[in-house]
């Protein structure tokens, strides 16, 4: 009987997979979320498991705020397009553009509401998809911690933290009318030591940015940003500086500060994590730029 | 004790550690007043393997908003009543996560007080063991009552009972072992059959990592080592297979998988199943995922499945054994909890999910509503929210299903109002046969449990994991494992002080005495005991002669440095187990005997 038992991270593996059945079961139009972070990684591993040897049920979408680490981009067109084949579908707000939306003119907060929260519900009603696959983690930040598996979000793609569904055993309620949708879930009770040590244990390939290298930087207030391409504007006498640096999470890359860092394998980054001295999101701005700020943008439907 | 420095030479045996600890789901009873977020901040601090930044965060915040004058605050890492207060953001249910070097933890936390039942049935329904908080000042109160009735409905087998805020009643045994008591006389009426105890002091640490050096009285582990050791494999129900039928993969026309999660029991290729509620039957021609084809596959893993034939089976089917079939039915009782703000009424049609599959559903009658506080029936003819009440259902399609007590997945449903969509009610279904059969006071007949003979030298450790047996099946074994409380052990030495004591150290003497123990574990095996017989049966001929009168499961205990020339013992040739201690833990090998045995079942 000893080998009768599934290690913890098999046991997360097998309920993210069941997870995604039941949203491809379940739904008429599902599309999965991906941000070709880690989380994305290890999301779309545990979807092609889910689906094996067919094709996957839906597509995938990617949210473009045109500030992505252009090594993102070349990941996600190399990785997901070339290799995999996938059918992946990318939005990008063309209203913001057209009005030159940026980060550093509109602020953070602005920004990511018209080009990524905007455009997020942009392609959900464009496209009609009643279930969006994201993957976020109930680990990442105390308002996830509350969230449901299968998230419920109203015509107007809100969502009400106070009337949630109950959610029991593996019995999600996934009815929704015409015009309301479900996001899902499926990496809830992963946390980040998790994720890294799945994608260690199956060898999943991830964006080269999560390992060291040296890159140009500049120090803004506490946070190093990576001069990425030339629409970073400098301060008179700015001038980067090369530094071993890797980031823990990615998003915009004018809005993501890296770390400095020598861990350029996954054992090292999870050795780092195990030691370091800054949370997961605390390098993404867009966190804390208001009061409990994410609880409000997921009201509002960010993801 | 914190493994968190991890430096780069160990970080392989980390990893490897952390890939194998296995998964515990972890509810928590208690209020803030109990101590609760100050115990989980505590058990974080001490013992966790997370991330370093969340200690500089708690040094900061301690700084600002801590109770302790500046000092670390441990309740601040998770309070997230503080969180609701001063934020203004709501919490029903909250999951948090840690892990230690042998388990994995996921906790669910429901702090609600108005909601309070809803909530905590919902974290309730997934958990494996529950945390019981209790203040030592003030004892056993109603609230610890409801917790554990609640954890007890849900099926929760274990508990560990914290009684909480020791040093504020100088650390007295006394105090200790009055509230025990008192919650032990209540406990007996639930069916949370593994109950452990421990006395601490959250905000100190004492009990919670390290053992308290002001309470020496106490030996019976810290709550840290509870929350590793309890032993909760076992609790998985392996002897019947379920596959639930959740979405079918046809990505050509050559290949058809059913896909799923095993909700019980385990599979292998070749194995004859009937598919419900068809009838129709076939064999597992595959077992496959993404990693390639398996030899064989259990719960709770997600595969596909192929059949030998061409029948026809969609999502809300069900592939059961041929010759281990569930109930269907379409009327059958269960406890429902309502979780609707309005109230329900009889006759009216609900959607019900069962396992992967929904149809239509009333309840047509309200046998009682269980009043938590009192645990006392009330008659009622509407349901309202919060309410636990067991009522009679009629659905529209008979379910594959067996009793939530037998099986979480397969007995569990959820109502869903149509119109709104809202999840209005939860339910567990009841074994109406089996509550017959209880009530009637018959013993289960016909059940046969084999009988298991642990041979081996003497101070080969025979007893100790006969006992260690014994006390895992009769105290912690859940409801669904007939076997419980019908575990009796039959020790050499005890036999020798009782029925043999006429019989000598002699061959002849050994021999009658073994030949003795082999026709009363018969005896009792008849009677629907699990036997385990603890005696050295030293001879293969005698044993050949014990295999003759009772048939048992030969288990050889092995240790070396235990041979005596003037007690010979000849090694079993064939054993169908062998526990060797050279080689195992104590712990260890207690946990392999008592998985060969279920295994066995």
């Amino acid at each position: 009987m000893a080998g009768y038992t599934l290690t913890h991270l098999r046991q997360l593996e097998a309920e993210s997979i069941f997870i995604f059945r039941e949203v491809a079961a379940e739904f008429a139009k599902p599309v999965m979320l991906y941000s070709i972070g880690k989380d994305s990684s290890v999301l779309l591993h545990l979807a092609r498991k889910a689906f094996h040897p067919g094709k996957l049920p839906f597509p995938l979408m990617h949210i473009d705020t045109t500030y992505k680490f252009r090594e993102m981009i070349a990941f996600r067109d190399r990785y997901v397009r070339d290799e995999l084949g996938l059918d992946l579908i990318v939005h990008t707000n063309q209203e913001g553009v057209a009005k030159g939306i940026n980060p550093f003119d509109h602020g953070s907060a602005r920004y990511t509401d018209i080009m990524k929260t905007d455009a997020l519900k942009q392609a959900l009603a464009k496209h009609e998809f009643d279930a969006a696959i994201g993957g976020a983690r109930r680990d990442e930040e105390k308002s996830r911690a509350k969230e449901r598996v299968f998230s419920f979000r109203n015509n107007k793609q809100k969502w009400d933290p106070k009337s949630q569904r109950p959610e029991l055993w593996s019995l999600f309620n996934a009815r929704v009318n015409k015009g309301e949708s479900m996001r899902v879930f499926p990496l809830s009770n992963w946390t980040e030591i998790d994720v890294w040590a799945y994608i260690e244990l199956e060898k999943i390939p991830v964006v080269p940015l999560y390992f060291a290298k040296k890159r140009p930087v500049v120090r803004r207030g506490g946070t190093l940003i990576m001069v990425d391409d030339h629409r970073l504007p400098l301060e008179p006498r700015e001038v980067p500086a090369q530094k071993m640096v890797r980031f823990r999470t990615l998003g915009c890359y004018p809005l993501t500060g890296a770390v400095e860092s020598s861990a350029t394998t996954v054992p090292e980054i999870i050795s780092e994590l195990l030691s370091s001295d800054s949370s997961e999101r605390k390098d993404r701005l867009i966190d804390s730029d208001q009061p409990a700020s994410m609880e409000e943008k997921k009201k509002a439907g960010y993801f | 004790m914190r493994p968190s420095l991890v430096t780069k030479g160990d970080i392989h045996t980390f990893l490897k550690e952390y890939d194998s600890a296995g998964l515990v789901r972890l509810l928590t009873c208690g209020s803030v007043d109990d101590g609760k977020s100050t115990l989980i901040g505590r058990l974080f601090l001490d013992a966790a393997v997370l991330p370093g930044d969340t200690l500089a965060a708690l040094e900061e915040d301690s700084k600002h908003h801590g109770t302790q004058n500046g000092a670390l605050d441990p309740a601040l890492l998770t309070d997230g009543l503080k969180a609701e207060r001063e934020q203004g953001i709501t919490i029903d249910v909250a999951y948090r996560f840690f892990s230690t070097r042998e388990r994995s933890f996921i906790i669910a936390d429901a702090p609600g007080h108005e909601q309070y039942t809803r909530n905590m049935v919902t974290a309730a329904s997934t958990a494996d063991m529950a945390i019981i908080l209790l203040d030592a000042r003030h004892g056993v109160r109603e609230q610890s009552k409801r917790h554990a009735f609640i954890a007890s409905l849900l099926g929760i087998k274990h508990a560990i009972v914290v009684i909480n805020k020791m040093d504020l009643v100088e650390f007295s045994e006394d105090v200790y072992r009055k509230i025990k008591a008192d919650f032990l006389a209540f406990a007996g009426r639930l069916e949370i059959t593994d109950l452990h105890f421990v006395p601490l002091s959250a905000l100190l640490g004492d009990n919670v990592v390290e053992q308290s050096a002001e309470m020496p009285w106490y030996s019976g582990g810290t709550l840290l080592h509870l929350l590793n050791t309890v032993h909760i494999a076992s609790d998985r129900n392996m002897i019947d297979f379920r596959f639930p039928v959740q979405y079918v993969n046809r990505p050509n026309p050559s290949y058809r998988g059913y896909c799923g999660t095993i909700a019980s029991g385990s599979v292998r290729p070749g194995d004859a199943v009937v598919v419900l509620p068809s009838h129709q039957v076939t064999r597992i021609s595959a077992v496959d995922t993404f990693d390639g084809e398996l030899d064989r596959a259990f719960t709770p893993m997600s595969v596909a499945l192929r059949l030998e034939d061409n029948v026809d089976v969609s999502r809300g089917d069900m592939i059961v054994p041929v010759n281990n079939v569930p109930e269907q039915r379409t009327d059958f009782d269960a406890m429902i909890v309502s979780m609707h703000a309005g109230s329900m009424n009889l006759g009216q049609e609900y959607l019900i999910k069962h396992t992967t599959k929904t149809t239509t559903a009333r309840i047509q009658g309200i046998r009682y509503v269980m009043d938590i506080n009192t645990l006392s029936r009330q008659d009622r003819s509407e349901l309202r929210c919060n309410d636990i009440a067991r009522c009679a259902l009629s659905v529209a399609e008979p379910l594959a299903s067996d009793s939530y007590a037998r099986n979480r997945t397969t007995g569990s449903f959820i109502l869903i109002d149509p119109h709104t969509n809202h999840t209005v009610a939860v339910g567990m279904i009841l074994d109406r046969k089996a509550e017959e059969v209880l009530e009637s006071g018959e013993s289960s007949s016909g059940v046969h449990f084999p009988i298991l003979w642990l041979t081996g030298n003497t101070g080969a450790g025979k007893s100790t994991l006969a006992e260690a047996a014994e006390r895992h099946f009769n105290r912690s074994s859940p409801a669904w494992n007939a076997a419980a409380r019908r575990v009796i052990v039959l020790d050499g030495d005890e036999m020798r002080e009782t029925v043999s004591t006429e019989d000598d150290l002699s061959p002849e003497g050994r021999r009658k005495h073994n030949i003795r123990v082999a026709r009363l574990a018969k005896l009792m095996q008849s009677k629907g005991f699990l036997v385990i017989v603890s005696v050295i049966a030293p001879y293969d001929t005698v044993r050949k002669e014990i295999s003759e009168i009772c048939d048992p499961l030969w288990v050889y205990v092995k240790r070396s440095g235990r041979e005596a020339h003037d007690r010979p013992y000849e090694v079993p040739q064939n054993p169908d187990y062998i526990i060797d201690h050279d080689k195992l833990d104590p712990n260890t090998a207690a946990h392999a005997l008592i998985d060969f045995i279920v295994s066995r079942l």
